[in-house]
């Protein structure tokens, strides 16, 4: 049962073949198997899950839906406030980081009839692409033991990668959501900046900060962020572009639609097989009919220093408290990416804020006068061994993340939609990723290449050996 | 354990800021008066599909 996809799911328990309670059980006994070597989950609310699914299936009994995500057991990435249930944001504090005020993206999706399992690991402070955490354990990949599961929001690539939800909710501040999306072999979204509300989540960066899926198909994604997208009230920055029927859109042809190709930066240093996967992928969507074609982005590194300048500013402030109060309980590597922030000048925030509007500006007249998306690997590399990443010095882990998360973080400063989906796998079974860059609030279009390039990929089957 | 952030700066956290500093600075030169950040998201609005 937990080889299904979240739609598939959802359908099931609506034709009654299966029940909230039977798939809720089914998670928690994958969790209570594997957890011990993967460690997705901080917090486990089995009794809880258990108690939601048995009002579901009543519910649904009497004949009430709530809706289309009746009974389907999703999880959370542990800086989403959730009601009732600790929030640790990957520290060894969880009563440091208290909220009056739920997680909209989890209020709607429960709203939707979704259970909560629990929170999932991620790295300290989601400051983080390699998926350790001091704390809770490091985040194993699925698919291959003691490799980088990704990061930060670890856990919930691993735990949906595993079969232990049917899908969860990441951030995505430099690439959160993409490279443990594609560490684990899965789907992630970071959708439009401003697109999904980023109330009761805790912030890292507010300018560079998303929330968005991470599932296990395509299809999947566009459900979820259908019921997470909008606008709330309790995000300044959310946007009240109308959000449209994405999931329902998401068959059109992809005939038509022109893909680009960089000629520049984005397959520097790559590894021949990460560029082959894209490369295979291009072809795939050529041969759908879609135009194919190479393109030369704008300065990538402005985009890079710019979002240096934003996150380490912003994250600083953020967690000022805790980093002057408590910076013993912090991990070496995130004391030393704090520190910077401490030291920028507001005169360099602010005229990294313009040059952010500039840039984005250029960027979207530019790219999108010519082309539909973008095509870019998501990962320079297959998921390394995580001992090799995380070892000392301090300052070589951080260049580590920096290179390692370099093919993300540009899209962070520009607030596009882009989909991280896998691309395939090297010959030792370790996940390859695709992402798929949009106009934006053009989540349709990402969606809509992502599913044809899933649906006509020989390995959407496979799933992971644990 | 020193103090956290440290004061003054240690030279490698100096140099980090220093080169983000230099390269926003080169970057800016030209940027117009009423080049502000809340343009950002006036960027994406009007970037976004016509339908």
């Amino acid at each position: 049962m937990t080889e299904l996809t979240l739609t598939e799911l959802a359908a099931a328990i609506a034709a009654r073949k299966i029940s909230a309670l039977e798939a809720t059980d089914a998670c928690l006994e994958r969790t209570g198997r594997l957890d011990a070597r993967l460690r997705a989950f901080i917090t486990l609310d089995a009794d809880g899950a258990r108690a939601h699914a048995r009002a579901l299936d009543a519910e649904l009994a009497a004949g009430r839906r709530r809706g289309p995500l009746h009974g389907v057991p999703l999880a959370y990435k542990d800086l989403c406030h959730v009601a009732g249930l600790p929030t640790s944001c990957g520290t060894r504090t969880a009563e440091y980081f208290t909220s009056e005020v739920e997680c909209t993206a989890v209020t709607r999706l429960r709203a939707a009839g979704a259970i909560t399992l629990g929170k999932l690991n991620m790295t300290e402070l989601a400051l983080g692409p390699f998926g350790d955490n001091p704390h809770h354990g490091d985040v194993d990949n699925p698919w291959k033991a003691g490799h980088v599961s990704g990061g930060s929001s670890s856990g919930s690539g691993a735990a949906v990668a595993a079969g232990l939800a049917f899908g969860a909710l990441g951030s995505d501040t430099g690439g959160s959501i993409r490279l443990p999306a594609a560490c684990c072999g899965i789907v992630g979204l970071k959708p439009t900046y401003g697109r999904v509300s980023r109330a009761g989540a805790m912030p890292l960066s507010w300018s560079l900060d998303h929330l968005g899926p991470m599932t296990r198909s395509v299809r999947d994604a566009a459900l979820m962020l259908e019921l997470i997208a909008g606008h709330d009230p309790h995000d300044a920055t959310s946007s009240a572009h109308p959000v449209g029927t994405p999931s329902a859109d998401i068959d059109a042809p992809v005939r038509g639609l022109r893909v680009a190709l960089p000629e520049n930066y984005y397959f520097d240093g790559v590894t021949d097989e990460a560029r082959a996967a894209v490369e295979a992928a291009a072809r795939t969507l050529a041969s759908l009919g879609a135009r194919v074609e190479t393109l030369r982005l704008p300065d990538p590194a402005a985009l890079i220093d710019v979002a240096g300048i934003l996150a380490r500013s912003e994250s600083s402030s953020i967690h000022a408290r805790i980093a002057r109060d408590r910076p013993h309980e912090l991990g070496d590597a995130v004391r030393a990416r704090l520190e910077i922030g401490f030291h920028i000048s507001a005169h360099d925030y602010l005229q990294a804020g313009r040059l952010r509007a500039r840039l984005t500006r250029e960027f979207v007249d530019e790219v999108f006068g010519q082309v539909d998306a973008v095509l870019t690997p998501t990962i320079p590399e297959p998921p390394p061994v995580r001992a090799a990443v995380t070892a000392p010095p301090v300052d070589e882990i951080v260049r580590r993340m920096g290179r390692f998360s370099r093919l993300t973080r540009p899209f962070n400063t520009l607030g596009l939609p882009v989909l991280a989906v896998p691309a395939g796998f090297t010959p030792d079974g370790r996940p390859l990723g695709l992402s798929i860059a949009g106009r934006p609030f053009d989540e349709a279009t990402v969606l809509r290449l992502g599913h044809a390039w899933e649906q006509a990929a020989d390995w959407r089957a496979r799933r992971p050996p644990v | 354990m020193t103090g956290f952030p440290s004061s003054p700066p240690q030279p490698q956290v100096q140099g980090e800021v220093a080169a983000l500093a230099g390269a926003v600075e080169r970057m800016a030169g030209d940027l117009a008066l009423g080049e502000e950040p809340s343009n950002f998201a006036v960027a994406l609005e009007a970037g976004a599909p016509r339908d």
